[in-house]
């Protein structure tokens, strides 16, 4: 009696290393504009890293000086100043924008950290759990804190934070509460991601497997609502500036202490700090503190003469860095995208 | 003939509610909710903070008190009183009575502008393919997102203020009516019907009370002021309603009925304007109502750029405690409930709307 040959038993084939950083790149190319935008992000940080070494112990304090100021000439652009002066700072625009840099990226990278943290994991845990008590406690929290302008919102929760927190913490109080007021539209995205993703079969598969809610949630929800995330980010910018421009600028300017908007009164505007600002000290370096004070001295109606500079860099500062986010967000979208697909 | 129902009126059955009714039913009773997590939040981060601050010991009691104190005082409209120099000892109440209509005059003209753009630019760009409409219409979008809406108010006012004076006889700024030296230049002063500077009456609609007093010098200015003012928050507000707004058309035109279509031979024009406008078109309601937040703060600093007293330059002089000397911190929870009882109120109703206009909505009945 003779038994069939048994086919032998194939050896596995030795397992090849994982692809480099390299090869990745060659087999799927970075855009353009996600080159563009971590280019951008760099220049960014090597800004902030320079004015930390080149400012040291006097990075948090405007420099002025008192011949800047009118009625003295108004100084434009040149070689001395490169960006020209803000007089009413009496500084120097290109030194006060690069003490702001390191500021600005902080502020705006820690109210992102919060939000996209809070944004992305309640938003997916909502999705995986949809129905669930979870689902309905996280969207009726978020529905109603982003039913209030996370601008005004933030301002106001501040404004009553701040009399019992101490004035030298007011920024990284900001930070906190800006990131814990700005998440909803983050969760709400996401959700809808993770619902989908929730009910896709290999989820189904892995859910028959006997993996349990934390290994769903951190191997497949969230890497696949990553998307909405990063759709989000760059929007989640605008009120971050919006209200660190708008408040000193409406205080200052136009219907302060000051009186009638782009008429400074004689001799010249002083900058005064509103009640509920998070910043310490109105000589602060920040970017929306030089646009407020740039925007209201440097468009004086009555003259008919536009300082352009004291607004355009500052404003330049505030659109580039949304751009980079938006530009690097927007190329790993396209990248997770296609390699998804 | 259908027979008659012999079901007794006590029968549930009775009032079963579509399906349309009950998410309807469902959406209203959220509100209250909704409110009332609000102005726990409120008074948890405005109110106590203050207290303490001043020295006040928060107990249970005390907390569940003043809770119910501050919601007592936000639904009666005890609101305190003005410590604005403009309007100094006002109730709050009758201030904010005076200044809504002015608010809610401009915001039927700049909504109507930002429809009249928004809606066909975010068609166009969100339906077309070529390579040079997306990045330029992205990159646009987010630089509109990101612009502080004070500096272009600031240099509109700029490029038009000599024009204004010279040709319409008055500042663009000051407010949406004319400004003092105009009335001194043609009326010796205010009319008794124009009261603290800016309000008008009886309606408090600066051009229906233009059209009442027949002040036609003062309708024309009031109108071009508007329009001016209305012009600049349609022009930040649409692009920040095209970001949302062109992806919604941009998915919708990869849909399969279209490509079904327009293998039948349909033209592009219909079946833009007709199969995917009436798809998109709940979509928009809901943008607009998850934008309604950004509107606002657009038209809050548009009116103070042009110092238009207005609902929203009440709700700037509050937030930066220009209401202060007492009860500024009274005045930033009054604003932050009324503001939130607005969004609450309209994304209700747009969720509502939205689902009847959802053509599939409609098929399911």
């Amino acid at each position: 009696m003779s038994f069939p040959a048994v086919a032998s038993i194939p050896t596995p084939l030795p397992a090849s290393n994982p692809p480099g950083w390299r090869e990745r790149l060659a087999r799927r190319p970075l855009g353009a504009g996600t080159w563009l935008g971590l280019g951008l992000l760099a220049a960014y940080l090597v800004v902030a890293l320079s004015a930390l070494v080149r400012f040291g112990g006097s990075l948090a304090q405007l420099s002025t000086n008192n011949v800047w100021v009118p009625p003295f000439a108004v100084l434009g652009p040149s070689w001395a100043h490169p960006f020209g002066v803000l007089t009413g700072f009496g500084t120097d625009l290109f030194t006060a924008l690069w003490q702001a840099t390191p500021w600005d990226l902080s502020i705006v990278a820690g109210i992102l950290a919060i939000d996209a943290a809070l944004g992305w994991v309640l938003g997916a845990l909502a999705g995986l759990n949809e129905g669930g008590i979870l689902d309905t406690v996280v969207m009726f929290v978020g529905d109603t804190l982003g039913s209030i302008p996370s601008f005004f919102l933030v301002v106001a929760l501040f404004a009553g934070l701040g009399t019992v927190a101490p004035h030298s913490v007011g920024l990284p109080v900001f930070i906190v509460l800006f990131g814990l007021v700005i998440w909803p539209a983050t969760a709400r995205t996401t959700r809808e991601r993770a619902r989908s993703v929730a009910r896709q079969p290999f989820l189904e598969s892995a859910r028959a497997s006997g993996a349990g809610q934390g290994h769903l949630l951190l191997r497949h929800i969230l890497p696949n609502s990553l998307s909405p995330l990063l759709s989000q980010i760059p929007i989640d910018v605008a009120p971050i500036f919006f209200v660190l421009t708008v408040f000193p600028w409406f205080y200052d300017c136009s219907s302060g202490p000051h009186g009638a908007p782009g008429v400074p009164l004689p001799p010249y505007l002083v900058p005064v700090l509103p009640p509920f600002s998070p910043l310490p000290y109105v000589n602060f370096p920040e970017w929306g503190n030089l646009l407020a004070m740039g925007t209201c001295e440097g468009i004086p109606f009555a003259t008919g003469a536009v300082y352009w500079w004291m607004f355009v860099f500052p404003l330049i500062g505030m659109l580039g860095l949304g751009v980079a986010i938006a530009l690097l967000c927007d190329g790993i979208d396209r990248r997770l995208s296609r390699a998804q697909a | 003939m259908r027979r008659p129902d012999r079901r007794a009126p006590h029968d549930l059955r009775l009032f079963r509610l579509s399906n349309y009714g009950r998410f309807v039913l469902m959406r209203l009773l959220l509100v209250p909710g909704q409110l009332v997590l609000v102005l726990l939040i409120l008074y948890v981060a405005i109110d106590v903070p203050s207290d303490i601050s001043l020295g006040q010991n928060v107990d249970v009691m005390t907390f569940f008190n003043g809770f119910a104190q501050m919601v007592a005082n936000d639904f009666t409209g005890n609101w305190g009183t003005s410590a604005s120099f403009q309007y100094p000892g006002v109730p709050m109440v009758q201030l904010y009575a005076w200044l809504l209509p002015n608010s809610v005059e401009l915001a039927v003209f700049a909504l109507g502008f930002s429809a009249a753009i928004a809606y066909p630019l975010s068609m166009v760009l969100g339906w077309s393919r070529r390579p040079g409409v997306d990045f330029p219409a992205r990159f646009v979008s987010l630089v509109g997102t990101l612009l502080p809406v004070m500096v272009v108010g600031s240099l509109v006012i700029s490029a038009l203020f000599f024009w204004f004076i010279n040709n319409v006889g008055d500042l663009p700024d000051q407010g949406v009516i004319p400004s003092f030296s105009w009335w001194v230049l043609h009326y010796e002063g205010y009319p008794s019907w124009v009261i603290y500077t800016s309000i008008t009456q009886p309606t408090g609609f600066p051009l229906v009370d233009g059209l009442v007093q027949r002040a036609w010098a003062f309708e024309e200015i009031t109108l071009l002021k508007t329009l001016l003012q209305a012009a600049v928050i349609a022009a930040v507000y649409v692009t920040i309603f095209l970001r949302h707004s062109r992806s919604v058309v941009a998915d919708a035109s990869r849909e399969l009925h279209l490509t079904a279509a327009r293998s039948r031979g349909i033209k592009e024009r219909t079946l833009l304007w007709r199969h995917t406008a009436r798809r998109v078109r709940p979509t928009f309601f809901i943008v607009f109502a998850l934008t309604l937040p950004a509107y606002l703060g657009t038209q809050f600093v548009v009116e103070a750029v042009f110092l238009d007293r207005g609902v929203g330059w009440l709700a700037l002089t509050a937030l930066t405690g220009q209401m202060s000397s007492g009860n500024g911190i009274q005045q930033l929870e009054v604003m932050m409930f009324l503001l939130s009882v607005v969004v609450l109120v309209w994304l209700s109703v747009v969720d509502i709307i939205a689902k009847r206009l959802d053509p599939r909505e409609v098929q399911a009945g």
